[in-house]
């Protein structure tokens, strides 16, 4: 990481949204990426890293490496994520389903994308994340083992299966 | 992994194809607004709301001392002094870098250990969390004298963990070592079963099949609650681990969440307070079990053992570096209502910013109002091993030199040696590469063995060990690269004996000799599809891998399979019987402790979970179904299924299972079921209370479970 971001992190960390805001701009389109596949839903995914921007912003004095701004986000938003899911999975129990993603996103996603996505769903929520930490994210087993709190080798031989069995779903 | 690799390119291709547009809510300038807004909203409502990094003031000096001028300190483990290496016979490669291990020192004053943590929180300095910024250092004593290493022979072998009793025999924690016990959420003594769940626990009389007693325990403090994690039995006595959380607070009739907790909830794993608790009960009246003493514990609990009745349990305190006014108090742990003094204390590193305290303490459960020992250390900590005399802490180190940009993997070790109550931090050492699982260390004699996977970051390939090491864990001993490019999955120690199981396509099972701690030696190996996750021995030459299955290339994961190894010839280990379970998954792959083995008759239970999916791609439920299988004449034999649900609509649940005599029992959170042995048929059952329910919004613990939408 450059120099430039290390003294934008000290800014941020002195209360500056804008230097905060030029940190989030580098990596803003990964993270919505993100959030758009681990909770397969534009609206929700919005709401994921609203949240997420606002906690770390408030916390970043707990970041204490400018290196690790990035991982550090990304730990923020799955959580973020997960929250915004755990509240989704709980309001289906009230809510027709029709009234919930209801936000049309921009450009309509292609079939092959669509599918993509199906297939991110057949998985479950742990290997979603690790995937998602991987292809998304372009974490190594290691960094994803701690983001997650779990050790590298376990990382990766849940990736490789995880991989194995996306293919499995999209190629159906 | 070739095929691994196509999936990855594939799949990120695919990914790539897929064009995702941030929305216009997301867009920098619109974040910015929002952050700002957000910022007004809080000042609103609280005067203290971001913690703000202070211009560093004058350097707080943080003065570091050895014991020696100390003298009310503990004592700090010689360090090593480094050592002219001897070419290393054992391996042709390159020797590491000899150089010194841990300089332990203390802090000179509680004040110097509360400006330790002041000034980590006033530093604009950005120090590395977790991170080195120079290269790990070995410790390798090659020049040690032969001499000088004392092999002990009367070191009881840990094989089967547990001697069963005779008539009437029933099923025990599967523990790594005999004499040392570890918690479960499931005990049995013969006649009672005792199951652990979040919110509480029950006691169920297996004699008439009633739960006998049902417990909703709650802290004093009614702001608090607890959710509870395992527990221990030693004899009338039972322990009870718990985590205690506050309670969400209500205000102006809106439940608003405090401040701590919010954040909590959103912050990366760590980063939070928590507080263990250890409840002891008198259970010789299992419907009325009395309360003896509560123990607190700042940190969340890394693991515990129990020796003889004295409680050992290892916390990781985060030091919450948030909030400047609460700093000010809690730089440092609590044990018991006291705060840890800077004599208990180890710095691992005095040049390093750590806000992590390990803390270890030890405690008589026999006299419930004994003292609580207590020894601690600014150091992360993941795995934990330990022996009869020594509680062994691990922790995995990510090295960066960030003027080589080299990076390594090593772990560190504690060696916290205990007699009764007493602990004394005895020895650290430093091995390369990170331990899969408690399962990889072995204390032997004087002896330490240790297996490992290191990643070489520069070439992208695993590197497979074995290091023995002495007293002062120094290797004096060491197996390099035991297969190329493959990770360790499971081990197992024997005596002189190591079986270790690596695995990169296939799952080749090597068997290690130790005789000579200076120079192990690979005496056989046999080369499988799949791999075992898990060793448990049978008999001093039979052995079951619990693992995959595997075609010719990788893994199956869907399944489970059953390995008996014949290593009666250590040069040719044999494997003898398979038993594969196709399309399940049993949580002995995470928990070894679920493995249950009845040594007279030679049955190995274990439980198997079938999930079920909604055609849409939504879990539907899970069958729980608990097998037994006979290991007999080398063989499996008599496979029985016991059908504990068929359609359990909780994704993540407990499921275990254990056997009284001629019975056996399954048992989730809300049903406990009785069958036959042998003919498998159920015979009795009965529905728990319904489970204690958990405050609204429990801090950091989403579980995937509560996500799954049935239908």
């Amino acid at each position: 990481m450059s120099s430039d971001n290390q003294s934008l992190v000290r800014k941020a960390r002195s209360g500056s949204a804008e230097a905060f805001g030029e940190l989030y701009a580098g990596i803003a389109a990964d993270l919505y990426r993100f959030a758009v596949y681990q909770t397969s839903n534009p609206t929700l995914a919005e709401d994921a890293v609203s949240e997420c921007v606002l906690q770390a912003f408030q916390n970043i004095a707990q970041l204490k490496n400018a290196a690790r701004f990035r991982s550090w986000m990304f730990s923020i938003l799955l959580n973020c994520c997960r929250k915004q899911q755990k509240e989704k999975a709980l309001a289906l129990h009230r809510v027709p389903a029709d009234d919930i993603d209801v936000a049309a996103p921009q450009t309509l996603p292609t079939d092959e994308a669509l599918d993509l996505r199906a297939a991110l769903q057949t998985l479950d929520e742990a290997e979603r994340e690790i995937l998602l930490l991987s292809v998304v994210g372009g974490y190594s087993s290691k960094e994803i083992g701690t983001m997650l709190s779990m050790r590298a080798g376990a990382v990766r031989t849940r990736l490789s299966r995880t991989r194995a069995k996306l293919m499995e779903a999209i190629s159906k | 992994m070739k095929k691994d690799q196509q999936n990855t390119d594939a799949l990120q291709a695919r990914f790539d194809e897929d064009r995702i547009e941030l929305p216009a809510s997301l867009s920098k300038d619109e974040v910015v607004e929002k952050i700002k807004a957000e910022e007004i909203k809080q000042t609103k409502k609280k005067k203290h709301v971001l913690p703000r990094v202070v211009a560093a003031a004058a350097a707080v000096a943080i003065v570091v001392t050895g014991v020696a001028l100390v003298p009310k300190h503990r004592p700090v483990p010689t360090t090593p002094v480094p050592t002219t290496m001897a070419p290393d016979t054992t391996q042709g490669d390159p020797v590491d870098p000899p150089t010194q291990a841990l300089a332990l020192s203390h802090f000179d004053s509680d004040k110097a250990m509360q400006a330790y943590f002041m000034n980590q929180y006033d530093s604009v300095r950005l120090s590395n969390f977790r991170y080195h910024t120079k290269s790990a250092d070995y410790v390798e004593d090659s020049a040690a004298p032969t001499m000088a290493y004392e092999q002990s022979t009367d070191v009881s072998f840990n094989a089967a963990g547990k001697e069963t009793s005779a008539a009437g025999n029933y099923g025990e924690t599967n523990t790594q070592v005999r004499g040392v016990d570890e918690a479960d959420v499931v005990k049995n003594d013969g006649r009672f079963l005792y199951i652990v769940r979040s919110g509480d626990f029950v006691i169920v009389d297996t004699q008439t099949m009633q739960e006998v007693y049902h417990a909703d325990i709650q802290p004093e403090d009614e702001n608090k609650y607890y959710r509870f994690s395992e527990m221990y039995l030693f004899g009338d006595r039972m322990v009870l681990t718990a985590t205690q959380w506050e309670r969400p607070k209500a205000a102006n009739g809106e439940t608003e969440e405090p401040e701590v907790f919010y954040s909590m909830r959103y912050m990366p794993y760590g980063w939070g307070e928590s507080q263990s608790v250890v409840l002891l009960f008198d259970v010789s009246d299992k419907t009325a079990p009395k309360l003896l003493r509560t123990v607190t514990q700042d940190g969340d609990v890394v693991s515990s053992r129990m020796v003889n009745g004295v409680l050992y349990v290892a916390t990781r305190y985060y030091v919450n570096l948030n909030d400047k006014n609460t700093l000010k108090e809690n730089y440092a742990p609590q044990v018991d209502g006291k705060r840890i003094g800077c004599e208990d204390v180890y710095l691992r590193d005095k040049d390093e910013d750590v806000s992590t305290y390990l803390v270890l303490t030890a405690w008589n459960t026999a006299q419930p109002d004994s003292k609580v020992e207590k020894l601690s250390m600014l150091t992360e900590a993941d795995v934990v091993y330990c022996s009869t005399d020594t509680f062994y802490v691990l922790n995995s180190v990510f090295n960066w030199d960030d003027r080589t940009d080299i990076e390594t993997d090593s772990t560190e070790i504690y060696a916290f040696a205990f007699s009764g109550t007493t602990l004394t931090l005895r020895a650290t050492g430093i091995v390369p590469g990170i331990v899969e699982n408690q399962y990889c260390i072995d204390q032997y004699g004087d002896a330490l063995r240790i297996t490992t996977t290191d990643y070489d970051y520069a070439k992208d390939v695993d590197i497979s060990s074995l290091y023995v090491l002495n007293r002062d864990l120094k290797i004096i001993g060491k197996l390099k690269d035991i297969a190329p490019d493959e990770q360790v999955k499971s081990t197992r120690f024997m005596g002189n004996t190591a079986y270790v199981v690596t695995f990169r396509n296939t799952d080749p099972l090597f068997v290690i000799d130790l005789t000579v701690p200076e120079q192990p030696v690979i005496k056989g190996k046999v080369k499988l599809p799949g791999f075992s996750t898990y060793l448990h021995p049978i008999t001093d030459t039979l052995l079951v891998g619990i693992g995959y299955d595997g075609s010719e290339t990788d893994a199956i994961y869907d399944s489970v399979k059953l390995s008996l190894f014949d290593v009666s010839d250590p040069a040719q280990p044999k494997e003898v019987d398979t038993h594969v379970i196709k399309s399940a998954s049993t949580s002995v792959e995470r928990d070894p402790k679920a493995v249950v083995y009845d040594s007279e008759r030679g049955i190995l239970g274990l439980p198997f979970v079938y999930e079920r999916w909604t055609p849409s791609g939504n879990f539907s439920d899970n069958k729980f179904i608990y097998k037994t299988v006979t290991i007999r004449d080398g063989q499996f034999a008599d496979e029985q299924a016991y059908i504990h649900a068929t359609n359990h609509r909780e994704w993540f649940s407990l499921f275990r299972g254990t056997y009284i005599g001629d019975k056996v029992y399954t048992m989730t959170n809300t049903e406990v079921k009785e069958f036959d042995l042998a003919s498998a048929e159920l015979l009795r059952s009965v529905t728990l209370t319904e489970e204690t329910t958990e405050p609204v919004g429990v801090p950091g613990v989403i579980t995937y479970g509560e996500t799954a939408v049935a239908n």
